[in-house]
């Protein structure tokens, strides 16, 4: 009896913590020192680039790829030789990896079926089989087989098959990705509101940074092995940590600039110089479009290429000084037209200094 | 000759012949497959239907009644069901170092798994009699110990093992490639042990492939000749194969007699091909669907 209890409590919501993580290819590190805590609950995503390192953590947690050196503690137990079958992680597949073989019910019901010690009797594994299917909202599939499937369908029996073993820790990698535009909104969404509902926690690998910031409470944005940074979306966008980060999320036209005495001076001048807060120097300098006026001007070096209403406003793409730019029209202003000559003005930038 | 002219066609009709169109040549190819296969198979089969029945019904019971007849085909069909099934299994092991092992020579085994396919069938019999023989490589030892492969239903039954590897090993390795090891990994996150992701997932995904394979080998060696009847030894009754009697009758211009018996082989053949593909429909997924 004690032994189950523990095994609901340690169900629910683990925690993850991973301290140093280090694994090589050859002599490449994909991973290199990375140490992340994920709290009992929470939601989480790895974004980064493709060869950043996210799937192999990923996969790591999951027991199935090793490290080099570094632990992972899942809940309160110690991850070290562990392998896959007894870590009770759910884990979805990029492919989903269903079995082909079997219909939508015998893959659901896998996980269950080959418990060696207390498997439930074939009523309660297919009562909870159709509490899965009902949940995942596909009931009327269960006789399926996968090639009969959708690819969101697909990834609602994944899903319904890693939660089959009750998971202390739900890992999806790039769950989304072989969906169309809607369906991957509209699934992300309700998988958002499942995993609150269940209170599991749960991490997700993504390149999609939409993705990211729509499901997840906090992101870690990875680069070549390592964590970047780790917050939240708010965070991650107002306060990028470096100049991979900023660059990396959100939109943002970046020019090289040179910084003396609080002012920034944009490369051949192509934008007028401004104010900001950093030490002297080359920089790179991030304007979001929301920060780039552009004003009509006859006599203006950007000619605009498009205009597209955005919201409550307008976005301009303007071209010049053989670069493109993404603006806003000033505030009150004429808006321009396709073909106008503009005068551009950043009214803000994020610099990151250039270490040479 | 005249071409017939495409005639103007109601809107829905033409719809409906640009719908069949949409994969192209579909008349000519089933018109040269069905030629073809007709000159190919279904003529040199019919005239071995029609043949026999010079002899009368009597005679073709009298033909397959001969003890050694008999004897031949229980020892072609047994050795090669036999045999067909030891190599699925071993088929199913040198596929799977081929595909999932990364080792020095590896493509050296890879090519000389395809050297039976290869080898002309004689060439492979003398071989296999020179290394079985009494006083063999490995002849020799196995007759300290009271092994006799040469000259015995033994040595049919190593030959055509060895003539039928090929097929298994390369029906299965592409499936088993294709499968890849992410299933057998969800299987493990799910908490599968080895052994039940092997049996419950990966065998169950490769059963058509292994069958298709079991039905290859077994069809390559009921009719392998040249490679079984050296290390055979050819003893009425004991070690003759099936296909060394047609060839003994046709020597003595008992066609009839030997049409007959191929005609046996060719029904008994039909039957276990017949099964094997009863088998494999009953694995299709669909099935239950």
């Amino acid at each position: 009896m004690n032994v189950s209890l523990h095994h609901e409590a340690l169900l629910r919501s683990a925690g993850v913590e991973m301290e140093s993580i280090t694994r090589r290819f050859g002599t490449a590190a994909a991973l290199d020192g990375v140490s992340l805590s994920v709290r009992p609950g929470e939601f989480v995503a790895l974004l980064g680039p493709s060869g950043s390192g996210k799937t192999t953590l990923l996969r790591i947690l999951g027991g199935l790829d090793h490290m080099d050196s570094g632990s992972v503690t899942i809940g309160e137990r110690d991850m070290a030789g562990v392998p896959a079958r007894e870590r009770g992680i759910g884990f979805v597949f990029q492919n989903y990896a269903l079995f082909r073989h079997m219909d939508v019910f015998a893959n659901i019901a896998f996980g269950l079926r080959v418990r060696k010690h207390g498997r439930p009797s074939s009523a309660e594994i297919a009562a909870r089989v159709r509490q899965l299917l009902a949940l995942v909202q596909i009931p009327e599939l269960e006789r399926r087989y996968p090639d009969q499937l959708s690819g969101g369908q697909r990834q609602r029996v994944a899903l319904a098959r890693a939660l089959a073993i009750e998971p202390s820790l739900l890992l999806l990698d790039e769950p989304f990705g072989a969906l169309d535009a809607q369906v991957r909104k509209d699934l992300r969404l309700w998988l958002r509101g499942l995993q609150e509902e269940m209170g599991i926690t749960t991490i997700l690998v993504t390149h999609d940074q939409d993705e990211a910031m729509e499901v997840a409470d906090r992101v870690a944005v990875m680069q070549a092995g390592r964590i970047a940074q780790f917050g939240t979306p708010d965070v991650l966008l107002d306060q990028p940590a470096d100049a991979f980060v900023a660059g990396f999320l959100g939109e943002s036209n970046r020019l090289v600039c040179e910084v003396r005495g609080g002012i920034a001076h944009f490369a051949d001048a192509v934008l007028p110089s401004l104010a900001v807060q950093a030490p002297d120097g080359r920089a790179q300098a991030f304007i979001r479009p929301h920060q780039l006026v552009a004003r009509v001007a006859e006599d203006g070096a950007f000619i605009v290429r498009a205009v597209r209403p955005a919201g409550p406003g307008t976005r301009l793409v303007l071209s010049g000084a053989g670069m493109s730019f993404d603006a806003v029209p000033a505030a009150g202003e004429e808006v321009p037209r396709r073909g106008d000559a503009c005068a551009l003005e950043a009214m803000g930038a994020r610099i990151f200094p250039i270490l040479e | 000759m005249s071409v017939a002219l495409p005639l103007p066609r109601q809107p829905g009709a033409s719809l409906w012949r640009r719908r069949r169109d949409a994969l192209p040549g579909f008349g000519l190819a089933l018109g040269i497959t069905l030629t073809w296969l007709s000159l190919i198979v279904l003529v040199p089969l019919s005239a071995l239907v029609l043949r026999p029945w010079e002899l009368g019904v009597t005679g073709i019971l009298q033909v397959l009644s001969d003890p050694r007849v008999l004897a031949a085909l229980r020892l072609s069909f047994g050795s090669a069901l036999l045999a067909a099934l030891v190599n699925l299994p071993l088929g199913l092991l040198v596929a799977w170092v081929l595909v999932r092992l990364r080792f020095p020579g590896r493509r050296v085994l890879d090519a000389m798994v395809d050297l039976p396919f290869a080898l002309p069938t004689a060439v492979a019999g003398l071989a296999l009699t020179a290394l079985f023989a009494p006083n063999g490589w490995l002849g020799a030892p196995l007759k300290a110990v009271g092994v006799q492969v040469a000259y015995t239903p033994l040595g049919v039954f190593v030959a055509m093992m060895f003539v039928g590897l090929p097929f298994t090993v390369r029906t299965v390795e592409p499936v088993l490639r294709d499968l890849g090891t992410e299933a057998e990994e969800a299987a493990a996150t799910l908490g599968a042990s080895r052994a039940q992701a092997l049996l419950r997932v990966v065998l169950p995904a490769l059963a058509p492939a292994l069958l298709t394979g079991f039905g290859l080998a077994f069809a390559r060696s009921v009719g392998e000749y040249g490679s079984v009847i050296f290390i055979a030894g050819n003893r009425p009754l004991v070690s003759e194969i099936a296909p060394l009697v047609i060839v003994q009758r046709l020597e003595g211009f008992d066609y009839a007699g030997a049409a007959v018996i191929g005609l046996a082989m060719l029904l008994l053949a039909f039957v276990v091909l017949f099964a094997v593909g009863l088998l494999q429909a009953w694995l299709r997924p669909e099935r239950r669907a």
